[in-house]
């Protein structure tokens, strides 16, 4: 698992290209609760009180995500927004996370979600919550992003397994996201290479060449091995393993 | 090998006239590469010195045929040269994963072709010339490690 950060830290880095322009800073995080995903980022332009840029940066266009800025290729990866379904302009009545409630399918009120959490790098994505407890402490807390999950206007429905995956801190939570998903299958749409890295043979695939990996795939005949990515290599092997 | 360091303010002369036409301010690096040299406190107009237009790099001084050398931006990014937007020295770096790792300190560069060896960063690392991706007004981009 690569490194965390909370969605809201993002917000003011630089946009900039390979060129070593800087075309923007982050305005907003767009996060599509219902998709599970970040959809990309709302921009400011550059400098101060110079106020809001008409383009966005839709996720598929981003290189990457550090801790210092965002980079992408050049300058076109900025596009105009569109107002389809699902795209950064629609309404984003939907997307309110921040302040929905988390209560599991048990019927528990975990807290309500206070940020998003994402992985850093070249492979930016959604990976859970941050929640502050309903509890008098307000302790706050990480939460994996469920598989499998209802979001209306001001709750999240969340599998009560998630509890098992609380961290209390970003350090341990990637592994904790690891473990999640590797328990719960990767059937997720537009997460479908989520990373194993845990469990007794995943930890091990990750770190093997694809080629590798590709060959033992063909060996237990796993279908639509040609066009898996790595990751989805590593997660195939440890399922069919799994059920051996 | 020499360095930006190293040569900065040193003299450009002519070697038909051996006068003086300017001093190295600031180097235009494109393609790994230095394209021109910024040069200033010239009698002329123009500003920059192609790389091609160099005849002899040395420790003292940048040689060059005349004072015709001298010339004008004919691009953009030559604008934004001399604009002082494109200086690497003290410029920030910034990996293609998106982090940050310290600034310039030193450009190494081959004098014979002009190519960038290397780039110190900060007082320790050193950033092969090959890593070089550009050069903007924000950031001089590297390419990161393969880690993640």
């Amino acid at each position: 698992m690569s490194r965390l950060l909370n969605a809201t830290e993002v917000i003011g880095l630089a946009v900039v290209t390979l060129g070593g322009d800087d075309v923007a800073e982050v305005r907003d995080v767009v996060y599509e609760p219902s998709r599970g995903g970040l959809i990309g980022f709302t921009l400011n332009k550059r400098g101060f009180f110079s106020g809001r840029q008409k383009q966005v940066l839709t996720i598929d266009s981003v290189r990457s995500v550090g801790r210092d800025a965002v980079v992408v290729d050049d300058g076109e990866a900025l596009t105009d927004k569109g107002d389809g379904k699902g795209s950064i302009g629609a309404a984003s009545s939907d997307r309110d996370v921040i302040g929905a409630s988390v209560i599991t399918d048990q019927g528990v009120e975990l807290g309500t979600v206070s940020d998003v959490v994402i992985s850093l790098g070249r492979k930016v994505e959604a990976v859970g919550y941050e929640i502050v407890g309903s509890d008098d402490d307000a302790r706050r807390f990480f939460m994996p992003l469920p598989d499998q999950l209802a979001v209306s206007g001001d709750a999240l429905m969340v599998p009560s397994a998630c509890k098992e995956f609380i961290r209390d801190d970003l350090t341990g939570f990637g592994g904790a996201v690891d473990a999640y998903r590797a328990d719960h299958g990767s059937g997720h749409p537009g997460r479908g290479n989520a990373k194993r890295t845990s469990g007794a043979h995943g930890g091990a695939d990750s770190s093997r060449s694809k080629s590798d990996l590709y060959a033992e795939a063909r060996e237990l005949d796993i279908s639509g091995r040609s066009s898996m990515t790595k990751a989805e290599l590593v997660s195939a092997l440890s399922d069919r393993r799994g059920v051996r | 090998m020499t360095s930006f360091r190293n040569t900065r303010g040193i003299p450009v002369v002519a070697k038909s006239s051996a006068e003086q036409v300017g001093k190295v301010k600031h180097f235009v690096v494109d393609g790994g590469r230095i394209q021109a040299l910024h040069v200033d406190g010239g009698k002329k107009h123009g500003q920059l010195v192609s790389w091609s237009d160099v005849s002899a790099f040395g420790d003292d001084a940048v040689i060059v045929s005349d004072d015709d050398a001298l010339r004008d931006a004919s691009n953009d990014r030559e604008h934004r040269a001399l604009r002082d937007e494109l200086v690497m020295l003290d410029k920030r770096v910034l990996d293609d994963v998106g982090d940050e790792h310290g600034s310039v300190a030193d450009v190494v560069f081959n004098p014979d072709d002009g190519t960038i060896e290397s780039m110190t960063i900060g007082d320790e690392e050193r950033v092969a010339g090959d890593r070089l991706l550009g050069v903007g007004a924000y950031a001089v981009m590297v390419a990161g490690s393969e880690e993640d």
